[in-house]
């Protein structure tokens, strides 16, 4: 009896160290790849996810280093929007293969540490939205849409290694229950007020345009829950009343009696996101996802990302249809 | 705070037992016409005999004054204030000013004859209050007073020495300009409507502001107007700035008076902090009004929005309505139509409606072209009472428990109806929604998180009335059930902002003081109603049991 407990223990002390070796799990504590040793300056989107799967990367950081200058971090946030911006695609077909290749690396990049990297995860985040936007208006495929939905509801901020959006270590952080907490947990430690913070949204603070050259904490944490907002009630939102049998046509500002006929009022309430006011499903929220116009993004945001490149720029397809 | 430390020190001479002596002497103040000045000094120049009995008059030669020295009063530079300067051979052991409204009867009733000068138009009837006296220094030959005007008093001076005693009054009478109202004249129609004091706007600052906001005219000139309670006569007035310790450090443009009435003008940048308007005697008669001239500083401010800061704001809310609307689809929907002047797209019709300045809901009187008579055109907009705006207004928190409230407050009716009619399975009632204002400011449920909901931002604090009826069922196994809740009646808003707010709100009441002045290129910043007329709608989140 001893001699198989002896046996067990010693198994599993080499456990660890041979499966790391194997590359099979990685070490909590293992600093994360560095972006500049991976990425090659022409490297596409499609390059990047299949070395991250391949190499098993788990965390992926813009970040050299703390020493890193400004310019070099700067280069690197431009590289991966560069990447981003370039990938986009207008088939369904195409889109199935891109949503995959964001998924791995939002995986990677979400859980390296620093501003730029949750910076970036959420650019990809968005860049997700956008894509289920355009498969809900051009394809019209419910199934094909609540992929995207599941996708970005598994992405919450919770989730992200987004310890540095706190300014010192703190118990309430790491010990949230919910989204609200962590947020007021997070907003303890900085300098930045909870009236100064409420007030954040009406300003021009969800521009990743600004949030990107400021890097203030508080702007990221801000962006951050504007996309958590959408990819908590909107686009979830929208499935339920598809799954219901509402069309988009249903939907029309000047009479919600469809919706409400279709979304009765404790299927309304699933669809809440305190941190911006609501406590149910509004048509509106529907709207805004349905809206068919020349700038066709629910966010109004996504655009800047080529401005960030190339300032002055606009959308490369917002103009084409 | 200064009148109370005032009041303090001045109850500290009182309470002084100094060895006895012997005048007395008041004063009082401000003046801002020099010939006022002027008719003071002489009038003080006059042997200190002014007491009001035989006794008192006789003491005064005694009390060994060296009355070949006259008695100077000279303006505070900075102040609305003067300083009476006059010598003694001793120190008082104790001084009491006295209102010279509860001067003996015998004294004379009209100072004016007694003290040569014009004093048509001054406030002769008006007296001070001794908190306003100053005294801030006591030498051994000297006194120095000062106090706010219009101000008469008597100085009582109490004690004896040297053989003379009892006690000496003393009036010195010094007048000044006393503003009176300011006003806004952006539309050049001379219409005080935009005015201070209680005249810019009600809203959140009732009672609030000491100030009024002020957009350029058509061309870029700023023009206001104050009025004062005496004829200026050759008194300067002007705009001007004055530093942190209240003394006047700049002064802007030019200005003509009429009578009580001065027009002061500015043409050129100017930034928001605020102005004041100054007064004083050109003493240097070089015909400019200097910051060392000015005797008057009115306690109310003109804060003045030039082009420059019109750009910049207009350029921030421009912003803000491409780049936002996710959180605040309603409210990024209110500000285009703020910032453009077209119609919200949420909204289904608009009518043109006229507005008066004394409208509650109004925060600055500005964001409206008034006429003279203050009322002004505006536009309303209608939200469809099916559409979505009505829709989450009406399932808000904020609407719910109003609602909540009115079927709470009639529980007894219920139980009446329960306890009455017993058979009977159905019961509709109407109850009446009293008017009041419902404020959006909480629809989160989260403290920190207050007043960031698409509802707070579109419609702030608004106003409601009507009434609701309200279906009760009772149910299989007893017991009430309201099945329905049905709302009628308006529920309005004006569409402006507060410069007291900051973000968003302050930025947006900057381009609303340039309307209709400033707006070019397509901007607007017009001040416009928005309102739902609710008819029948339901209430969903009221239901229940919510008595």
């Amino acid at each position: 009896m001893k001699t198989k407990r002896f046996i067990l223990v010693v198994f599993l002390w080499l456990l660890g160290p041979l499966s790391l070796a194997a590359g099979v799990i990685t070490a909590p504590d293992a600093p994360p790849t560095k972006l500049e040793g991976l990425v090659k300056p022409d490297w596409t989107l499609t390059d990047l996810a299949t070395t991250i799967d391949k190499q098993r990367v788990k965390s992926l950081t813009l970040a050299a280093s703390r020493s890193d200058t400004a310019p070099l971090r700067n280069e690197m946030v431009k590289r991966m929007v560069s990447l981003l911006a370039d990938s986009r695609v207008k088939t369904l077909a195409a889109r199935k293969e891109r949503r995959g290749q964001l998924a791995s690396v939002y995986a990677a990049i979400s859980q390296g540490g620093h501003y730029d990297d949750l910076f970036v995860a959420d650019l990809i985040r968005r860049e997700l939205v956008r894509d289920a936007h355009q498969t809900l208006l051009e394809d019209k495929d419910e199934i094909e849409y609540g992929q995207y939905v599941d996708l970005l509801s598994a992405m919450t901020i919770m989730k992200m290694n987004a310890k540095v959006l706190a300014a010192k270590p703190s118990a309430k952080v790491s010990e949230a229950a919910d989204l609200v907490d962590w947020v007021s947990a997070v907003l303890e430690t900085q300098d930045m007020t909870e009236s100064e913070f409420s007030r954040l949204p009406q300003m021009r603070a969800t521009d990743p345009r600004t949030v990107g050259e400021n890097r203030k904490p508080m702007l990221l944490l801000n962006m951050l829950l504007d996309t958590e907002f959408i990819t908590t009630v909107h686009l979830p939102g929208m499935r339920q009343f598809l799954k219901r049998g509402g069309k988009l046509d249903d939907l029309y500002p000047h009479d919600v009696r469809k919706f409400l006929e279709i979304m009765p009022s404790e299927v309304r309430r699933e669809f809440r996101f305190a941190l911006r006011g609501v406590r149910s499903l509004s048509p509106v929220h529907l709207q805004i996802v349905a809206r068919r116009t020349p700038d066709p993004l629910p966010l109004g945001l996504l655009p800047n990302i080529d401005a960030m490149m190339k300032p002055g720029g606009t959308d490369k397809e917002s103009g084409a249809k | 705070m200064l009148i109370r430390w005032e009041r303090h020190i001045l109850s500290r001479l009182r309470a002084s037992t100094f060895s006895p002596i012997l005048l007395g002497i008041a004063f009082m103040v401000c003046s801002a016409a020099p010939s006022l000045v002027r008719a003071i000094e002489q009038v003080t120049a006059r042997p200190h005999d002014v007491g009001t009995t035989a006794d008192e008059q006789k003491t005064r030669p005694e009390d060994g004054a060296d009355t070949s020295i006259p008695d100077r009063i000279v303006p505070i530079p900075g102040t609305n204030k003067v300083r009476l300067e006059t010598n003694v051979l001793h120190a008082p052991d104790s001084l009491d000013f006295v209102p010279f409204s509860n001067r003996v009867a015998s004294q004379p009733s009209n100072w004016a004859d007694v003290i040569p000068g014009d004093y048509t138009g001054y406030p002769v009837a008006v007296y001070g209050d001794t908190s306003a006296i100053l005294v801030t220094k006591v030498f051994d030959s000297t006194i120095h007073a000062s106090g706010g005007f219009p101000l008469w008093l008597e100085g009582n001076l109490t004690g004896s020495t040297g053989g003379s005693g009892g006690a000496v009054h003393w009036a010195v009478q010094v007048a000044g300009v006393e503003i009176e109202r300011i006003w806004s004249d952006q539309w050049g129609n001379n219409g005080e409507v935009n005015y201070v004091p209680d005249g810019y706007g009600q809203g959140d600052n009732t009672g609030k502001l000491d100030y009024i906001l002020v957009g350029p005219q058509v061309g870029g000139t700023f023009s206001v107007k104050a009025r004062f309670r005496q004829a200026l006569g050759s008194t300067l007035v002007r705009l001007g700035r004055v530093n942190a310790n209240g003394q006047p450090s700049a002064i802007f443009g030019t200005g003509t008076t009429s009578d009580r009435v001065a027009t002061m003008t500015h043409n050129g940048t100017i930034s928001q902090e605020p102005c004041r308007v100054l007064a004083g005697a050109d003493t240097n008669g070089n015909g400019q009004l200097e910051t060392s001239e000015v005797t008057m500083v009115s306690p109310w401010r003109v804060i003045c929005i030039d082009s420059a800061s019109w750009v910049t704001e207009v350029a921030w809310l421009n912003a803000y309505v491409t780049v936002g609307g996710l959180a605040y689809p309603y409210a990024n929907d209110a500000c285009k139509a703020f910032l453009y002047g077209q119609q919200p797209g949420y909204a289904s019709s608009q009518a043109q409606i006229t507005i008066i300045a004394s409208d509650a809901d109004i925060e600055h009187r500005v964001g409206l072209a008034w006429n003279a008579a203050g009322s002004a055109p505006a536009k309303q907009y209608e939200y469809p009472n099916g559409g979505d705006v009505a829709y989450d207004t009406l399932q808000s928190v904020t609407v719910t428990k109003v609602l909540t409230g009115v079927i709470k407050s009639h529980g007894n009716d219920i139980e009446q109806w329960d306890v009455n009619n017993p058979n009977q399975q159905l019961k509709s009632f109407w109850w009446e929604v009293p008017a009041q204002f419902v404020e959006y400011d909480d629809e989160s449920g989260i403290p920190f998180m207050e007043k960031t909901s698409d509802l707070w931002f579109l419609w702030g604090k608004a106003r409601m009335s009507g009434h609701i009826r309200v279906e009760i069922e009772r149910g299989w196994v007893g017991g009430l059930i309201a099945t329905g809740v049905y709302f009628t009646g308006p529920h309005s808003d004006l569409y402006d902002f507060s410069y007291e707010q900051d973000g968003l709100a302050h930025s947006a009441s900057i381009v609303q003081t340039g309307y209709s002045t400033l707006n070019t290129a397509g901007y607007s910043g017009q001040v416009y109603r928005n309102i739902i007329n609710y008819w029948n709608n339901e209430a969903p989140e009221a239901e229940g049991h919510p008595w």
